[in-house]
């Protein structure tokens, strides 16, 4: 099976058949589950996903971009929900905030040890593995498809 | 020394990026599109490495690095880093996603340092 043909929103819609529908709508509601089941910490104390996408982007973004800002742009939302994502953050003690050197009008905010130690928990790492199991192809395959739904979905 | 091809639309961010990349004794060749990017490739120059703006101007500059893209036989194999400053309508957690999934090396947020890039690129070419 090509890439293309793993990609269901490819067919032109006046040929899908019901069954197809069907198949469709059960892979949907299997990535939907997936999403969910990956975030089934329900503790008090458990972070929600945006905070963990905040987190992420803290882990990998150099020191110039890590800002609200930064983050805003990653998230795709505007500063002010930006910059509640981040305070919860360092409310938790997960992330230090500090001036930035270079404008004194934003803050720099950096993985504290206890951050640090969270990642590995990242629930998007349990799928991350499980994913891995397969081979290069399918992930490929997979990647291709997931991409494709994606990007229809945001047109 | 490596031979580096650079896909990016802003002159501005081209020059900064080759100006690093030269003073360090690495050899850049600039495509401002995907088109001009192929043309390059199908010319046969051989390179090292690719840093790839992930939104070029109309154009998606992963597309050129996915298995199933045209061009997939000649870019499969080449490393790339993906760079991006995001774009309307479009997230950098998404691009993040995209880049990580279709294999990138790294994947650079603008504005990013000189070291950066140079560890980006080390990685890169040495595997």
């Amino acid at each position: 099976m090509s890439g293309k043909e793993a990609g269901i929103m490819d067919f032109d819609s006046s040929t899908i058949t019901d069954n197809t529908l069907t198949r469709a709508r059960g892979v949907a509601h299997m990535i939907e589950q997936v999403c969910r089941f990956a975030y089934e910490d329900k503790r008090p104390e458990a972070l929600h996903s945006v905070q963990w996408s905040a987190l992420r982007y803290f882990s990998r973004a150099n020191e110039q971009v890590r800002t609200v800002n930064g983050l805003a742009k990653f998230l795709g939302v505007t500063s002010a929900p930006a910059s509640r994502t981040a305070a919860s953050l360092v409310k938790r003690g997960l992330v230090t905030m500090r001036q930035s050197p270079r404008d004194a009008r934003s803050n720099i905010f950096t993985l504290t040890e206890a951050g640090l130690l969270l990642l590995p928990e990242d629930p998007i790492g349990k799928v991350a593995h499980i994913l891995a199991e397969m081979n290069e192809d399918d992930l490929c395959r997979l990647a291709a498809a997931l991409d494709n739904v994606h990007s229809k979905l945001i047109s | 020394m490596a031979e580096l091809l650079l896909i990016e639309d802003d002159p501005a961010v081209a020059e900064s990026i080759i100006f690093v990349l030269e003073n360090n004794n690495h050899r850049v060749t600039h495509a401002v599109n995907l088109d001009r990017m192929r043309k390059i490739l199908e010319a046969g120059q051989k390179f090292d490495a690719a840093i790839v703006d992930i939104w070029l101007d109309g154009e998606d500059g992963l597309s050129a690095f996915s298995k199933e893209a045209d061009h997939a036989f000649i870019t499969h194999k080449l490393p790339f880093i993906v760079i991006s400053g995001g774009a309307p309508g479009k997230t950098l957690e998404a691009a993040t996603a995209r880049a990580d999934a279709y294999g990138a090396v790294a994947m650079l947020y603008k504005p990013f340092s000189d070291e950066e890039l140079l560890s980006a690129i080390d990685k890169a070419v040495s595997g």
